[in-house]
């Protein structure tokens, strides 16, 4: 019953029903002073029996206590009547209070999650930092869950291996989910998160290339290599060609990008369609799975074909679409 | 080439290793990559090519000005976990550094936005099946515009030209070729020799 009522309210019937027992024991020690004792009596020493009574003091001064048997009887049942209200008064108030304490002790989150169509980013860290940071620039909603999720992102504190956890963060309607811790920790979160979203992409990190097969067959779409990409980036540089620079300078900047050949596009050549000019330098084009490298400026484009290509200098602000 | 640090990146490179912990074999050092006595013993000094890759960023740090001053000529390469570091090292004496949580975080972000490209650059920077070539520019496409020669139909499409220091990335058909100039091209591995044989020597590349 009690929790039914805010606080504000439960303050106020607490000290309504304090009141009326300390009325009703007033009334009933006048009543039995006078017509049962016979001894003359004061609202002050009413008042103070009811309040030594319910507040278990114990003992009463000379002369006010009730020494009659009904008197005794009246003080035994008062008396019970009277703790139950501090008790349960007490009670009624200090709760509330204690859960207030702990729900701030929980941190309560300003930044809402996203409901739908966002990215989940399991783990934090300096690469969850900076994709983090990457999807705020480009508009694209995400939220942390991590045990030590930062606050000035939307976040969920937990564990991403945790079925409860990926739920808060509205895993069901993620259009992604990004692992970013060991490789054991990401096969439990890909295990989980496949549970309650078969659609979506993840994308998961790996520290060893032998753990990509593994990964791939609890449900991960992309493996993230970090020894073999980072190998491949010293290898380039070893060898002194220019994958190297590239990858810095045009694949880092996101100037190489994607573009799926619909009805309006299809049946016409690059070169009829001013490719280069309007959208940049085709690099390759992916057609039922085969990729074909340095297309011609004749080759006619058909629908479904994902044509990869890079932004000229001149189109280098268009950003990402 | 002398790598400092023994772990999942660097042990199949094959050359020698030196670490603090590494296992039993020609090729590699047993002992502390930042101590100038190891390092010598390593033989840095004759050494054209460094990889520093330590597990802690200070250490990688330390053994990069070490070793830019036992070997002023050395090219030295450096992976590094925390961004800050990245400006210490090229000032330790790098000369190229690779930010881990950037290059993955990049990586990530790619095949969430443009998993085909991404999936295409893969192609290129993780296998051999695809490259990018630096070719020098023949002396008669001297002056001409790219559109104006037949570059495009005998190799490829032309996806930067290098100018001096400046890359001008994906090129108008329009841009005049200009001598010194380098055209790079993006290629499948096995065409590579044919464009050997058609365009003479071909630099950048050395296997």
């Amino acid at each position: 019953m009690w929790s039914s009522f805010p606080l504000k309210n439960r303050l106020l019937i607490f000290l309504l029903m304090l009141i009326s027992t300390i009325l009703v024991g007033s009334l009933g020690y006048v009543i039995i002073k006078t017509y049962v004792e016979h001894e003359s009596t004061s609202l002050t020493n009413a008042i103070f029996f009811s309040i030594a009574t319910i507040s278990t003091l114990g003992h009463y001064p000379r002369g006010i206590e009730l020494t009659s048997d009904a008197g005794k009887w009246f003080t035994i049942l008062y008396l019970i009547l009277g703790m139950g209200t501090i008790f349960g008064g007490i009670q009624a108030l200090v709760s509330p209070w204690i859960e207030m304490k702990i729900r701030n002790a929980i941190k309560e989150r300003k930044i809402p999650v996203p409901k739908d169509a966002h990215v989940v980013l399991c783990g934090w860290n300096d690469i969850a930092r900076e994709v983090g940071e990457y999807l705020q620039m480009v508009d694209i909603p995400f939220v942390i869950v991590a045990k030590d999720a930062p606050l000035n992102f939307p976040g969920v504190n937990g564990d991403p291996g945790d079925m409860d956890a990926l739920k808060l963060a509205n895993v069901e309607r993620a259009s992604a989910l990004i692992a970013l811790l060991d490789e054991k920790k990401n096969v439990v979160i890909t295990l989980t998160a496949r549970r309650l979203n078969r659609e979506m992409r993840i994308i998961a990190l790996s520290e060893r290339e032998e753990s990509k097969n593994l990964l791939i067959k609890s449900g991960v779409d992309v493996v993230i290599s970090r020894e073999k990409l980072l190998r491949s980036l010293l290898d380039h540089w070893i060898k002194g060609d220019f994958t190297h620079i590239f990858s810095g300078e045009i694949f880092g900047d996101l100037k190489i990008k994607e573009l799926s050949v619909g009805k309006d596009m299809a049946g016409r050549s690059l070169k009829e369609l001013r490719f280069r000019e309007r959208v940049g330098t085709a690099i390759g084009i992916y057609r039922r799975g085969l990729l074909i490298t340095n297309p011609k400026a004749e080759e006619i484009l058909k629908e479904g074909d994902i044509v990869i290509f890079m932004e000229g200098e001149n189109h280098a602000d268009t950003g990402i679409q | 080439m002398l790598i400092l640090g023994y772990n999942e990146i660097t042990k199949d490179f094959h050359s020698l290793i030196v670490d603090k912990d590494v296992p039993q074999g020609d090729h590699f050092l047993r002992g502390d990559p930042t101590d100038r006595a190891t390092l010598l013993r390593a033989g840095i000094e004759k050494e054209d090519t460094l990889i520093v890759a330590l597990e802690d960023d200070e250490d990688s740090i330390y053994a990069v000005a070490l070793s830019r001053e036992l070997n002023p000529k050395i090219k030295i390469g450096a992976i590094v976990k925390k961004a800050e570091n990245v400006d210490k090292i090229y000032a330790a004496g790098a000369d190229y550094v690779i930010l881990e949580s950037n290059v993955l975080s990049r990586e990530i972000i790619r095949f969430l936005l443009v998993p085909r490209a991404a999936s295409f650059f893969d192609r290129v920077v993780l296998s051999d099946e695809l490259e990018i070539i630096g070719v020098d520019l023949p002396k008669e496409y001297e002056g001409k515009r790219i559109m104006d020669t037949d570059i495009r139909r005998r190799i490829g499409t032309v996806i930067a030209v290098k100018r001096k220091d400046k890359i001008i990335k994906a090129p108008s058909p329009k841009l005049l070729l200009q001598k010194g100039d380098i055209l790079l091209f993006m290629v499948e591995r096995k065409e590579i020799n044919k464009i050997r044989e058609m365009m003479g020597q071909w630099i950048y590349h050395r296997d």
